[in-house]
């Protein structure tokens, strides 16, 4: 498939500092896109690649088939929203969505429609006489978005677009751009550190670290099939061992682990490896806790109540800790601290992983 | 916040009335209708009068003026280019001997930049009047300008103009349509500071000076040397007020963001 957005073997160093090292990603024609990943592991010199403010070391950035590598930012069918949303102080809210389009020298009555037209659909209309000073944190932001896609860009790139709005207005912006989105049938790439945004809103998340892109895929994907330790825990939390003798039985594997202190289980494709190092990995959702039967023992450490579920932290006799948490369903709390519990879980629920 | 202290309270009436009460004096006795500057004969404008009248002292106020003026405006923009490669044009080889260099002559002696300069007038064989004095205050009142322009910039968002070339435009444009809009506060207020500097300044004004090019403050020094009168109150009252005015205007408008929060 000729991919939309192509980024190939991109790198960009500053002095001896590698802030993105050799970066391949293919991106499709709309597609919800984020760049996931811990402050400065290079997602946003990545994105700054790919509108023009930065030029690669080396490697190359294709556009819609076209090599745009060299082009500079102002020649670019990309547009930005910026995580300061660097919104024009001089200018009224009305006159920051119609630069871009003055730039582009279009009749007064076209930029006069088209501003009308993005006001409305980002409920601006009200505020088009008003400066930015006047605004609230969220109003600003659709500012930032109208602007940008006022323009219509190929790409709609958009910086930690979110990272100044508190969470609920976060939540509901969330949902607002996956509308947009779909609505305008635009390619949006995201930068994100948070993964939860990131597994919201996107079709695909490449998770970055340290410059490289660890692993891509879509969030069901990457939160299921981690590749290894490092994303199985910035994806949410997961409980790792350390595994030794194994015995399969078709896809299914008991694991020696000495760091749980005894058999765990887990599923594993054929040509999974199981020599040399490896890992196995649990999402605490997936574990469950009881008083008597079979699986992990250990005793309730910690206890804390988030309303939607309870989490529990279990010390193994092993030494190690395991996190659990249960769905609350508004069942009455079986489970106190101090209390012995065996944890177990369905082979089909945990991961092998060999880094 | 605890109360200030009689202690805390006299200290500050006795540090203000230190700094301020000569001015006071000063003003108050530029409307004395006696000849005698340190005896009170009631009040009297007669001494402004007579000073707006004196042919000598408004030709030094005119030089002076002017000198500030075209000084004031060189200042502003070399300040302004020399704050925009500080601050924008990055890690560049010797930028830190460079930042240095911009700020040093705001404490570098005055005497000795004057002679300085005199002798670099005298060597270029240029001849010494109003133009070499302005050329000297655009010189010396242009380091102000460049770190109230600094401070400015450093506070500008780099996005701003990053969001203009995103939205089509080029590099250049985006500076002037975006960056320079923003500073626009910053460039009167600098303008100012340089005009009031330039306006009182006596000691390189004296050196870099030739026949018949005296300025204001020039003309007040030599005045002096014949004994204190009362005209010499009334023009130092007048000058007194343009500078405040000069340094308060300065200060309003480098502060929009003041202006800007109390409209929300």
């Amino acid at each position: 498939m000729q991919s939309y957005v192509s980024i190939e073997n991109l790198s960009k160093s500053f002095g001896f500092f590698t802030a993105v090292d050799d970066v391949s990603i293919g991106i499709g024609r709309g597609e919800f896109f984020s760049l996931l990943g811990p402050s400065g592991c290079g997602k946003s010199t990545l994105l700054r690649m790919v509108a023009g403010f930065e030029t690669p070391t080396s490697g190359a950035v294709r556009l819609d088939g076209e090599e745009v590598t060299d082009v500079p930012a102002h020649r670019r069918p990309t547009n930005m929203m910026f995580q300061s949303y660097a919104l024009f102080p001089h200018l009224t809210v009305g006159k920051n969505i119609a630069f871009g389009l003055e730039q582009d020298r279009l009749a007064r009555a076209e930029i006069r429609q088209r501003v009308s037209e993005v006001a409305e659909k980002l409920q601006l209309t009200a505020l088009l006489d008003r400066k930015p000073q006047q605004l609230s944190g969220g109003q600003r932001q659709r500012v930032a978005l109208a602007r940008a896609l006022v323009k219509r860009p190929k790409v709609l790139l958009l910086d930690e677009p979110l990272g100044a709005l508190d969470k609920n207005l976060r939540t509901e912006t969330q949902h607002e751009l996956v509308r947009l989105q779909r609505e305008l049938g635009l390619t949006f790439i995201i930068v994100t550190h948070d993964q939860h945004e990131a597994m919201t809103v996107s079709s695909r998340i490449a998770i970055m670290r340290q410059g490289k892109v660890l692993q891509i895929g879509s969030p069901a994907e990457v939160y299921e099939t981690p590749v290894s330790r490092y994303v199985a825990k910035f994806l949410g939390e997961a409980n790792v061992f350390e595994g030794g003798a194994t015995t399969r039985s078709g896809s299914e594997l008991a694991v020696e682990s000495a760091e749980a202190g005894g058999p765990v289980f887990a599923t594993a494709a054929d040509h999974v490896s199981t020599n040399g190092r490896f890992w196995v990995s649990v999402r605490p959702e997936r574990v469950e806790l009881a008083r008597q039967g079979s699986g992990l023992e250990g005793v309730i450490e910690q206890f804390s109540y988030a309303g939607s579920g309870r989490h529990y932290r279990v010390r193994l006799k092993s030494g190690a800790t395991l996190d659990a948490l249960r769905v609350n369903l508004g069942a009455e709390d079986d489970l106190s601290v101090g209390d012995t519990v065996f944890a177990s879980w369905m082979p089909q629920a945990a991961r092998l992983l060999a880094d | 916040m605890s109360q200030p202290s009689w202690f805390n309270r006299l200290s500050i009436c006795a540090g203000l009335a230190f700094l301020y009460l000569p001015i006071v004096v000063l003003v108050v006795y530029s409307f004395n209708a006696s000849r005698l500057v340190t005896v009170w004969g009631g009040f009297s404008t007669q001494w402004y009068t007579a000073a707006i009248s004196n042919q000598s002292i408004v030709e030094g106020a005119k030089i002076s003026f002017l000198v500030a003026a075209i000084s004031a405006t060189f200042a502003t923009v070399l300040g302004s280019l020399a704050a925009i490669v500080a601050v924008r044009v990055r890690r560049f080889r010797g930028h830190h001997i460079f930042n240095g260099m911009l700020v040093a002559p705001m404490v570098m002696p005055e005497v000795v930049m004057g002679v300085s300069m005199l002798l670099m007038f005298v060597t270029l064989g240029i001849d010494r009047g109003p133009v070499t004095i302005t050329l000297a205050h655009a010189t010396f009142t242009m380091c102000f300008a460049a770190v109230v322009m600094q401070s400015r910039l450093v506070e500008l968002d780099p996005s701003l103009e990053e969001a203009a070339r995103d939205l089509g435009c080029p590099p250049f444009l985006a500076f002037m349509k975006v960056a320079v809009p923003n500073m626009a506060p910053a460039f009167v207020s600098a303008w100012l500071l340089s005009f009031t500097l330039s306006l009182d300044d006596l000691v390189i004004s004296s050196f870099t000076t030739g026949p018949g090019a005296s300025t204001l403050p020039m003309k007040i020094y030599s005045q002096i040397k014949f004994g204190v009168t009362p005209e010499v109150n009334a023009i130092s009252t007048i000058i007194l007020g343009v500078v405040v005015f000069g340094l308060v205007a300065s200060r309003i408008v480098s502060t929009p963001s003041a202006k800007s929060s109390l409209a929300v």
